[in-house]
């Protein structure tokens, strides 16, 4: 026969519907624990109060999330460039300036460009005199 | 002592009660209420004031980053629900961790810390600071030793006076699972603390 009366230890035990909050235990658990609570020691409250400073204060938007992935990209888009570019056919062989240079130009220039000599000649020559006129 | 601890030392379940009915106005008087016992709790639970900080931190972290819209009322079983798995991943991380440390180095080279409570209160009686300092230290050593969902069950309903469903709703159980659970840790802590009687 159980002589426990409805809300002591012993009769929470085995029924869950009573309030466990009443009872020996629970109220002296509950005591220490709200006396704890009251006594942490400064170094560890000021780290509380940090962190709800830290929780509480709205931070600029982090670009990091952005930037990590967009700088993977770019470096996998410049191995993938490094590795397959040479694989995919033979470079072309260096072009020679001049020729590159002629190919580029008209011929007119080109002509030009190699008779500088003679025109800088004909340019010190004196101007011959004019013809007599027919008669 | 201050006049809140002064009243906790005095009639405990009436600041319980007061702290169960008066919602606060902003989320950050919540936190700034709720900051001590939380990392009381977690310190129960991890056994380490650093681990303990880290997961309030957290907690009040994501509880602003995503539930800070939500009604005052629900704020108490969203943050406590938030540190319940916030803790119980920490514990499995170091569960992991131990492990990979006890293949490397001898056993028993990570040890849990008992709760540190201090300073004592000047004005208090010293031989009950003394046994009341031990009675703390017991009761964080049975409820580690408890079952996770039964130490839940009692930190939330017991320790920190949330009701059923709100107690339900942080554990994400029901009801019914909250009051076996909360049973069967009367029940072990009865055993074990058989010095309170």
């Amino acid at each position: 026969m159980n002589t426990e009366l409805p809300g002591t230890d012993a009769a929470q035990s085995v029924n869950p519907n009573i309030d466990p909050r009443t009872g020996a235990l629970p109220q002296r658990a509950r005591r220490l624990h709200e006396i704890a609570a009251e006594r942490i020691d400064d170094a560890t409250l000021q780290r509380l109060r940090a962190a709800r400073l830290a929780a509480i204060t709205p931070r600029p938007r982090r670009l990091l999330p952005v930037l990590v992935p967009a700088g993977a990209l770019a470096a996998a888009v410049l191995a993938m460039v490094v590795i397959w570019g040479p694989l995919r056919g033979p470079p072309p062989a260096p072009a020679d300036t001049d020729t590159s240079l002629i190919a580029t130009a008209g011929s007119h220039e080109v002509d030009l460009a190699q008779n500088l000599d003679f025109y800088d000649w004909l340019a010190t020559q004196q101007q011959p005199a004019p013809a007599a006129s027919v008669q | 002592m201050d006049d809140m601890n002064l009243a906790a030392a005095l009639d405990p379940d009436a600041t319980v009660a007061a702290r169960v009915l008066q919602l606060p106005a902003t989320l950050e008087l919540f936190l700034a209420q709720v900051q001590r016992r939380a990392f009381r709790a977690a310190e129960f639970s991890l056994g380490n004031a650093d681990d303990a900080l880290d997961a309030v931190q957290d907690a009040m972290l994501r509880l602003h980053q995503h539930y800070r819209q939500q009604p005052a009322a629900e704020w108490a079983p969203l943050f406590w629900g938030i540190l319940r798995r916030r803790i119980t991943d920490l514990q499995r991380r170091r569960k992991v961790r131990s492990i990979v440390v006890g293949w490397l180095s001898a056993p028993g080279a990570e040890g849990e810390e008992a709760p540190v409570w201090e300073p004592a209160d000047p004005l208090a009686d010293p031989a009950r600071e003394v046994a009341n300092r031990a009675a703390y230290a017991d009761l964080g050593r049975a409820l580690r030793a408890l079952p996770r969902r039964q130490r839940e069950a009692f930190m939330l309903r017991v320790l920190e006076g949330l009701d059923v469903s709100d107690t339900a709703r942080a554990m994400g159980c029901s009801d019914g699972s909250v009051k076996t659970h909360l049973s069967r840790a009367m029940e072990a802590l009865r055993k074990q603390l058989e010095d309170w009687k």
